[in-house]
């Protein structure tokens, strides 16, 4: 039985909370609707630098914090924090004995972190311009880049780690305005999972939450290109190249989001049984780096097949994928892979299931859709897929239309163009 | 003065420009913007030319900053971005499209051709029709902005003179092509 109980605080936190009975230890975190897809070009990477300077523990602005987490490390706690396209969370994970005192400075990190010291903020400043630079001078950024190429340099399709210039220029009075128009209980979610008592972890919550004043939260509508496109960035004396060829799939609410899992393994896993890893990297050697990966947002997901490789090879790489997509398009997927997918998923989720970080993430992830989800749920429908349902997932994905093309290195993108086509 | 090498030499002005309009696709999307502003889809569809190949010679004219985004709509959650010539002082077939006698005629003499196929065209054309009326000059002068403002003006009041010379009856057709523009600035 999954055991989920979720409530909310007057002043509209969210909160859920999630009891693994006999379980020794606890992970909670705080999740604020706040990422990059709520950020313009003015100020595209702030929510990643305000993430940084809240969880810093040199701030002397709030020594209460400072104390805090100086205690709650003591006790072995690990603390981290994460933004994304959707969201920026900060959670704990360790003894459940610590649950009071995380709870306690993750109400601190929210409600109090609000002011830095000019120091303090520079010097932050500097440590994410490392950050955005050596993510900017890496191939790690194709997904993000397949991403902004499917649903344009707007809403999901934004960098999380924003721009320079504008990570260079920001002021701590911004940072302000984007806490109080943000982080505000409505516009959070608290989740408390593990080894835990309901009654005594309401408590808690009330004792360092309930004071949280309830503010407005900005608007927000999200708005995407109309159409995918291409995303290149050639640049001679780039030793390979990579490329990812994505599409415009459904949001992580919807149904068909397990289909789109299975076809993203039988078609790419970086495995050696999966057809991509087959055609490009075993057959015909012009690859080591094959893969596919799934992001799934509030509003709509990407499904992206990537590869790294020589940079006179990019087309060929490209057209095989093309060829690979023509043919699941045309012949589907096999009784077999899918039913091996299907176990290999399950396997993760299983897997997930004895993860408190996962469970949290997971639940986090929840939050955003506004809607609640359980592991033993997610393995359900997974069982349930029929290959005729997979199949009508690729019919309605794999079109032109919903495709987009992102690429970096050394390589002739005129050449590549009229290769983009299923058929 | 060699009058084809030079013109032939104009095309080294911009080397990422060059390959553009040497291949046609950006000549030819600026061809149609000229008259008036368009969609990607709307470009795409009438030069039948795949979205993403319209999506790459976009980037490439506005980092060169001959055309920009005039209008960005939202419609149900998605942005709609409008093209159109960054200059208005870009008049290669204003004329032709103002004396088209229908639209579709304007959209075939647009898509049809692009600049750099007429300038061959009316070069090739000289040898072919060497007893009728053709000239070819080019010439690179230093001077200074306001100067060249000065000639600039006159060689409007030409082009508007050459326009008044129009007969939609006649059976010839003429081209004057010209081109004046920074070389170095440095």
């Amino acid at each position: 039985m999954y055991d989920i109980l979720s409530v909310y605080l007057e002043n509209g936190l969210k909160v859920i909370m999630h009891r693994i009975p006999h379980s020794r230890t606890m992970a909670c975190g705080l999740w604020v609707k706040q990422g990059s897809k709520h950020e313009q070009d003015s100020d595209n990477g702030l929510s990643h630098l305000l993430e940084h300077l809240m969880i810093n523990i040199d701030n002397r602005n709030n020594p209460r914090f400072q104390k805090l987490i100086n205690e709650v490390s003591s006790e072995g706690v690990a603390y981290n924090a994460g933004t994304t396209k959707e969201t920026t969370s900060y959670y704990f994970t360790g003894l459940a004995s610590n649950l009071n005192k995380c709870i306690e400075t993750l109400s601190s990190i929210v409600m109090n972190n609000n002011s830095f010291s000019p120091d303090l903020f520079e010097n932050e400043k500097k440590v994410v311009l490392q950050e955005a630079t050596s993510y900017y001078s890496s191939f790690n950024q194709i997904k993000e880049r397949t991403s902004q190429a499917l649903w344009g340099d707007i809403g999901i399709g934004k960098i999380i780690v924003g721009g320079i210039g504008v990570i260079k220029n920001a002021n701590i009075e911004t940072m302000d305005q984007i806490v109080q128009s943000t982080y505000t209980p409505e516009n959070s979610t608290l989740i408390i999972v593990g080894g835990i008592d309901y009654e005594k972890t309401m408590n808690y919550v009330n004792e360092y939450f309930a004071d949280w004043e309830d503010r407005d939260t900005r608007g927000y509508k999200e708005t995407v290109d109309s159409e995918p496109g291409i995303y290149f960035n050639c640049s001679e004396g780039s030793s390979n190249s990579v490329l990812s060829i994505g599409f415009r799939s459904a949001a992580y609410s919807d149904k068909g989001r397990a289909n789109i899992e299975i076809i993203s393994k039988v078609l790419g896993d970086s495995t050696l049984e999966s057809r991509l890893v087959q055609e490009i990297r075993m057959k015909r050697g012009l690859a080591y780096n094959v893969g596919s990966f799934t992001s799934f947002y509030e509003n709509r997901g990407t499904l992206g097949f990537t590869a790294v490789c020589a940079n006179d090879s990019v087309n060929e790489v490209t057209q095989v994928m093309m060829e690979e997509f023509y043919k699941i398009k045309n012949s589907g997927l096999t009784s077999d892979e899918i039913r091996r997918a299907k176990k290999v998923l399950e396997t993760k989720k299983l897997l997930e299931l004895d993860n408190l970080v996962a469970q949290l993430k997971f639940l986090g992830k929840c939050s955003i859709s506004g809607q609640l989800f359980s592991l033993e749920q997610e393995i359900r429908d997974l069982k349930r897929i029929k290959d005729e349902n997979v199949q009508n997932t690729i019919n309605d994905i794999f079109i032109e239309e919903n495709m987009g093309f992102a690429s970096i290195g050394d390589y002739d993108i005129d050449g590549i163009i009229p290769s983009l086509k299923i058929g | 003065m060699a009058d084809i090498p030079c013109i032939q030499n104009l095309a080294m002005i911009n080397e990422n420009l060059k390959d553009d309009i040497l291949k046609g696709k950006a000549m030819d999307i600026l061809l149609l913007l000229l008259s008036g502003s368009k969609t990607v889809k709307e470009i795409s569809k009438e030069l039948d030319l795949p979205s993403f190949s319209i999506q790459l010679y976009i980037k490439r004219l506005i980092e060169s900053q001959l055309i920009k985004v005039t209008e960005v709509k939202v419609v149900e959650g998605k942005v709609e971005k409008t093209y159109e010539l960054a200059s208005t002082d870009v008049e290669i077939l204003n004329y032709l499209q103002e004396n088209s006698k229908g639209k579709e005629e304007t959209n075939i003499e647009l898509s049809a051709q692009h600049f750099s196929t007429m300038t061959r065209n009316i070069i090739r054309n000289i040898d072919e029709f060497k007893h009728k009326p053709h000239k070819i000059k080019a010439y690179f002068i230093k001077s200074d902005e306001e100067s060249v403002n000065e000639f600039k003006k006159e060689l409007d009041a030409l082009f508007e003179k050459y326009q008044e010379m129009e007969d939609v009856d006649a059976s010839e057709t003429y081209g004057f092509i010209s081109v004046l523009a920074p070389y170095k600035l440095k």
